[in-house]
């Protein structure tokens, strides 16, 4: 079927769907939604806020009669472009979809409507001593509705695994409108196709999640955190390697190269030594003693590896200061170019030196300011390419070095993106991992659920380039 | 907090935010309605396709700019660093230099603050009026409608104006001593509604052996007319007040309202500039600025109220609520702390979200009353949790609007007291027991004597 524009009829069943105060097709409207974390702008025709689930499915329903795309969206906080309206259509968020609908103390489950923001159940279930570990840096302000749609992960991935370990039923309205119901409360459930495992990770073109049930946990007791350095990479990873086969899991293993050392150096409160080549921010969790015990075999360990420093806190404020290392690279990288295009790799843990070798190879190569810093724990390496957009020729070289970034992390037996997904901003170099025929099956589920081609047109494997041209550019550029 | 220099930020500035969302997390305005339009990201997002000419600043650009309390949360949490207060504020300026304000708006802006003197009058007819614009009024007689004055919105519970506003009782050099000389700027609130929070403030300044001058033709520091767009009155209220101060030959200018104080500290240093006004004039009066909290902390014992520290049963608890404008802006908040710590018989509390915004913003909370309500029940629920028998803070309008909230939600046994109520009240009262009932100011001159013998 070929996708319309909205016609005004359709939206006025829209509007009489969710009524006319939550939903919109004013101007303004549409700028406030024609944008995501990834930066790029394309206007959707209108926005829609629905309720509920029975909503949703009318909503779907009339896009499968009238022919247009509908695009979910949570918080806008994807990194590739997932909830980019690059077709037109209708932008429908799940900001009216709230509540945290109950936790269950007993089963360490919660039931969540799929807008909820990740860090306020987080809040939530940790004032009944419960844990809800998948915590990326954006946990604070993106949903767990997009949460699942991206599979998450961040920086407790590493003990604890990504969203998708957490997720253990899901009510979903399907690009057809009916409302259906994967997986099971049940700790353990084979019964069937494992479409919950199917959904997470879909990028909101398989189905709108509007419920989830979520595994908690119990909220571990202490936290032990601890800085160290090391004047070469490969000593940095080889202390990685020793910790995680020293029977000890980390529940945070964090690095950082020596460009992003230098960025974010001035912001801290303790001396870096200037040989520094490689830092890791390293957590781990557990009863007290335990803890204890844990960061002074790490100690041992990191120094064994060559580490010449070695940083811990006791205080939350000093906890605060050794993260301060981590969190002020964002705003550190800003005053070194205006924008910034993360990628996230991934590579087998024992490839990150390569990796980390062949980036500033690729730096050299192209003349780009490269900094990585990311998940050492689970090899998901965040590789930065620092780029003034007003230079038309350090963009190009920008885009060329990607290309080789990707080239160079599959020939490792890695993964184009550890958590942020494909959307648009990978979609043109997925064929470098994926092969054909599994690409194909991939198309296949698609069309078997979406026959229309309705829910979130032209992301992942179904990009197309001349989506650029609907981009919004300011008229001078 | 990144308020370096800020003189230079411009409108299209908009376009240097990412989108990244950090900011909603922050935003009072977002955790009440998460839509785009209530944050910083979509505002900044509709600022560029203005600066781009894409839309147009009619219709619902304006009023989702003015959907902000602008408290400065965004603009300290964003890792990017863009500075969204001030690129918001450009709009608003931009927008009314363009099209006009609102009528709303400028109505409230007419009378506010065309002039002081305007205001002046506003308010005094508003205060023969007095009876007929608070809840004791029946809605059903129609009343309500016929007499709307600019600051009273709707339904809410509004301090009454004072039978004698400050500036009319306190004016030139109303205490001689041998310390530096301290000018007070009141502010409107202070003038007009709480005028016995600067009698407090002249008995505690005066007590740490300072001479006191009230300059008499102090005009509002015109932080509503910013807010509005008008720079341009700003501009002529900065002058204003630029000259009334210098002829005391002031060695120091204290304010008791935190958005007075980051205005004067923040803005006027600019204002004054564009008005041509020579540099070291300038620097002669904003390098004077202080709030009163980095006053009493920098006078040291001579305010501070002594005696055996309680805690539990005999103590007064009480919670601080950090205003935006003093914690934020100002980055002031470890002096009202250590004061009121120091404090004999008082027992500190702490409240979660403290230096999350009460919800007032200016007129934000007149013509939002619906969302700032909201955001004000989240303060009055962490009030409430925290315990504690008062809450303090350090500005007349976050006052106004806790009291507000306190009793909209029937937690009126929770007093709200400025930093100097307590101070003053302590001073004057050192009895074992605490009286959260009834408290009130004891008089300049009771609060000097019982100093004096401290
Ligand atoms: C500062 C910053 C830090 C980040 N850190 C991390 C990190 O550490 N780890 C990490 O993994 N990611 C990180 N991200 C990326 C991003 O936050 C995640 O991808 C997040 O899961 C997106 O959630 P959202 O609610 O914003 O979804 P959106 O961006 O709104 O949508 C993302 C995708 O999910 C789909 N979608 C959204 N809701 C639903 C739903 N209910 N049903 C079906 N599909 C849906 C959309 O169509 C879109 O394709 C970060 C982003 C930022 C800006
Ligand atoms: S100033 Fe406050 S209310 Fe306004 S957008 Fe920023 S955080 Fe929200
Ligand atoms: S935090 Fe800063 S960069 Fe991020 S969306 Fe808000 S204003 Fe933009
Ligand atoms: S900040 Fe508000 S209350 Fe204080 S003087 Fe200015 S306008 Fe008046």
């Amino acid at each position: 079927m070929e996708l319309k524009g909205l016609g005004s009829k359709t939206r006025e069943k829209i509007r009489r769907i969710v009524g006319s105060d939550n939903c919109s097709d004013r101007p303004e409207d549409l700028y406030l939604y024609a944008f995501d974390a990834m930066n790029r702008r394309f206007l959707p025709e209108m926005v829609a806020h629905p309720a509920d689930a029975s909503q949703i499915s009318s909503i779907l329903k009339l896009a499968n009669a009238d022919g247009f795309p509908v695009v979910p969206r949570g918080a806008g906080t994807g990194l590739t472009g997932g909830s980019l309206p690059v077709a037109g259509g209708l932008i429908l968020t799940t900001s009216r979809l709230n509540r945290i609908i109950g936790i269950d103390r007993e089963n360490m489950t919660a039931w969540v409507e799929s807008g909820v923001i990740n860090g306020d159940l987080q809040a939530e279930v940790e004032k009944q001593s419960l844990f809800f570990p998948p915590d990326p840096s954006s946990a604070k302000f993106s949903t767990l509705g997009g949460n699942a749609a991206e599979n998450a992960g961040g920086s407790r991935a590493v003990k604890y695994g990504v969203t998708r370990d957490y997720v253990m039923a899901l009510e979903v309205v399907m690009p057809t409108g009916e409302i259906i119901h994967t997986g099971s409360a049940a700790m353990k459930s084979v019964t069937g196709y494992d479409l919950t495992r199917l959904l997470v990770g879909s990028e909101g073109t398989l189905g709108v999640i509007t419920r989830l049930l979520l595994k908690l946990i119990p909220k571990p007791q202490a936290v032990g955190s601890m800085l160290t350095s090391f004047p070469e990479v490969r000593q940095a990873c080889m202390a990685v390697t020793n910790i995680m086969t020293s029977r000890i899991v980390p529940s945070t293993l964090e690095f950082m190269d020596r460009s992003a050392i230098d960025c974010v150096k001035d912001y801290l409160d303790l001396e870096i030594p200037s040989e520094a080549a490689a830092l890791l921010l390293i957590e781990v969790d557990g009863p007290p003693g335990v803890v204890e015990d844990q960061v002074a075999i790490l100690e041992n360990v990191c120094r064994e590896a060559g580490a010449i420093l070695f940083q811990t806190a006791s205080t939350p404020e000093e906890r605060e200061s050794l993260w301060k290392a981590r969190r002020s690279i964002s705003p550190a990288i800003m005053k070194i170019r205006p924008l910034k295009i993360n990628e996230d790799v991934a590579v087998p843990r024992m490839k990150i030196p390569d990796l980390i070798q062949g980036v500033e190879e690729i730096a050299g190569k192209r003349d780009v300011r490269i900094v990585n810093f990311g998940h050492a724990g689970d090899g998901n390496v965040h590789v930065n390419l620092l780029i003034d957009p007003e230079d038309k020729d350090e963009v190009a070289r920008a885009h060329t070095a990607l290309e080789d970034l990707f080239k160079l992390t599959v020939s490792l037996g890695g993964s184009l993106t550890g958590e942020h997904g494909i959307g648009i901003a990978k979609a043109p170099f997925m064929y470098l991992e994926v092969d054909k025929d599994t690409m194909d099956v991939m198309r296949r589920i698609k069309r078997a659920l979406d026959p229309n081609n309705i829910l979130n047109p032209h992301k992942t494997f179904d990009y197309e380039p001349d989506i650029a041209d609907r981009e919004i550019r300011a008229p001078d550029a | 907090m990144h308020r370096e220099n800020r003189t230079g930020v411009t409108f299209d500035a908009a376009s240097s935010c990412v989108k990244c969302g950090t900011c909603q997390a922050v935003c009072p305005v977002f955790g009440a309605r998460a839509v785009e339009s209530s944050g910083a990201r979509g505002k900044m997002a509709l600022i560029e396709a203005v600066s781009q000419t894409l839309i147009q600043e009619t219709g619902h650009y304006r009023e989702y700019l003015e959907t902000c309390l602008l408290c400065g949360a965004c603009d300290e949490a964003c890792p990017s660093n863009v500075p969204t207060l001030d690129i918001m504020l450009r709009a608003r300026e931009k927008m009314a230099s363009g099209v006009g304000m609102k009528t709303g708006k400028s109505l409230i802006l007419n009378h506010l603050l065309g002039a002081a003197k305007t205001f002046n009058l506003a308010v005094r007819t508003g205060r023969t009026l007095q009876g007929l614009m608070f809840r004791r009024v029946p809605a059903s007689s129609g009343l309500r409608r016929r007499f709307p004055l600019p600051l009273i919105a709707g339904d809410r519970t509004v301090p009454k104006l004072a039978r004698h506003f400050f500036t009319d009782r306190f004016h030139g050099l109303v205490m001689k001593g041998d310390g530096p000389r301290v000018g007070i700027f009141a502010g409107c609130m202070t003038n007009y509604f709480y005028p016995e929070m600067g009698e407090g403030m002249i008995g505690l300044v005066a007590a740490t052996g300072a001479s006191v001058a009230v300059p008499g033709k102090q005009v509002c520091c015109g932080m509503p007319a910013l807010t509005g767009g008008a720079r341009g009155t700003v501009r002529d209220l900065a002058v204003q007040n630029l000259g009334v101060f210098e002829k005391y030959e002031l060695d120091c200018i204290v304010t008791g309202c935190a958005t007075c104080g980051g205005n004067l500290k923040d803005n006027y240093g600019p204002l004054l500039k564009e008005a041509g006004i020579p540099e070291d004039r300038i620097d002669g009066f904003v390098s004077k600025i202080l709030d009163i909290n980095e006053f009493l902390f920098q006078a040291g014992p001579a305010v501070q109220v002594h005696g055996e520290k309680v805690q539990g049963a005999q103590a007064l608890k009480v919670t601080y609520h950090h205003p935006c404008h003093l914690g934020r802006l100002q980055e002031v908040r470890d002096e009202p702390i250590a004061l009121i710590e120091s404090m004999a018989g008082v027992q500190l509390v702490p409240m979660e979200e403290a230096d999350r915004c009460c919800g007032m913003g200016g007129s934000f909370s007149i013509e939002h009353y619906d969302i700032s309500k909201e955001v004000n029940d989240r303060k009055v629920k962490n009030i409430v949790a925290s315990g504690a028998q008062a809450v303090v803070t350090s500005c007349p309008a976050c006052i106004l609007h806790i009291r507000d909230g306190l009793i909209r939600n029937g937690h009126g046994e929770i007093e709200v007291l400025h930093v100097t109520d307590l101070i003053s009240a302590r001073l004057g009262n050192q009895r074992s027991t605490f009286k959260v009932q009834g408290l009130r100011f004891n008089g300049v001159k009771q609060v000097i004597g019982k100093a004096g013998s401290t």
